[in-house]
């Protein structure tokens, strides 16, 4: 996986830029695209709770990858979709889901000596996608230029974007 | 309202319930597995099953004059020769792929290996830790708990308002 500060700051970006077009992609929206982001990242609880501690305990096979493979990562978006009330649900499961895309997206992009993805649509498929990666997880160049490419769009939606708003709305008072 | 409350309950209940079970799923090897097969920690426990596989691991150098590298985790590990490699150094972080020729010598080829020093794992989880803050701080920042609506709504102003964007879309 690419770092997580790499994922965060591409949703961020992402977000923005959508809220360009769409009027109920707001700040709160723009929060839940980055929250979605770090989703399938919460395999990394292997490092709190192992594996082994829970299947020595409580006698059951355990995999945290569950996580950061389709069928997890659609599970755990919509219980945090869930976890508002019903009037938000819909817009804030569509932010949950184009920041956890953002996050395989990027992945997928990650160098692998096989040539292989990891089977990122497991449990529907344990296809793997051949790909010439071009960065791996401990690269800086990719978390400078999440860092640039949020830092120019939110610029642009300050200084550009900000502007328009406001000259609409000056338009719009008598 | 309340209807609606114990409708969102229930239906994350039964998620989680869901995800529980993926957990159990992803734990086994069939009738696919969501990891590429076989793990570090199969191997150390078993290298004998795997003899003549395409294998694909990240260890640690522990001697890199005789191309000695450590996979596994926790009680689980094992010192494999990678056979092929390029130059290493003790004590970097090496991802390769290669055939398992008995079970402790893996083949690969220099295009099939990537090296990382320590301290660039170091760099990641670090990176990684800023990122998972940062989420957190701006969720924080515009969202906040209802209790009569058991949800999370968003703030009528941000905790710290970094501009002049109509909240409510």
């Amino acid at each position: 996986m690419a770092e997580l500060l790499t994922h965060v700051l591409a949703a961020l970006a992402i977000g923005i830029i959508l809220s360009w077009w769409l009027r109920w992609v707001t700040p709160p929206m723009i929060a839940a695209a980055m929250v979605g982001a770090t989703l399938p990242d919460l395999n990394r609880l292997g490092i709190i709770l192992p594996e082994t501690v829970i299947r020595s305990t409580f006698e059951v096979t355990w995999g945290w990858t569950a996580f950061h493979r389709l069928g997890g990562t659609l599970l755990v978006v919509l219980i945090v979709a869930l976890m508002v009330p019903r009037h938000y649900t819909i817009p804030v499961l569509a932010m949950l889901i184009v920041g956890a895309t953002s996050h395989y997206a990027l992945d997928i992009l990650l160098w692998r000596p096989s040539g292989l993805t990891s089977p990122l649509f497991w449990p529907l498929s344990d296809y793997r996608i051949p790909i010439q990666g071009v960065y791996l997880s401990s690269d800086r160049w990719p978390t400078g230029l999440a860092i640039l490419t949020a830092g120019i769009v939110l610029w642009i939606d300050r200084r550009v974007m900000g502007r328009a708003i406001d000259h609409d709305v000056d338009e719009r008072t008598p | 309202m309340r209807a609606e409350i114990v409708v969102r309950l229930l239906l994350i209940a039964v998620l989680v319930l869901a995800l529980a079970y993926l957990f159990v799923l992803a734990g086994a090897k069939e009738p696919f597995s969501p990891k590429v097969e076989p793990s570090a920690e199969a191997f150390a426990g078993n290298a004998q099953a795997y003899i003549g596989d395409e294998v694909e691991f990240t260890g640690v150098v522990v001697d890199a004059d005789s191309a000695q590298v450590e996979i596994g985790s926790h009680d689980n590990t094992v010192v494999i020769t990678l056979v092929g490699a390029p130059p290493l150094e003790d004590g970097q972080v090496v991802t390769f792929e290669g055939t398992a020729v008995d079970a402790t010598t893996i083949e690969t080829t220099e295009d099939r290996v990537v090296t990382r020093d320590a301290w660039e794992y170091y760099y990641m989880y670090t990176a990684s830790i800023v990122g998972a803050i940062l989420a957190l701080l701006v969720a924080v920042n515009y969202w906040t708990f209802a209790w009569r609506q058991v949800g999370f709504v968003p703030r009528e102003q941000p905790i710290i308002d970094i501009g002049s964007r109509d909240m409510r879309g």
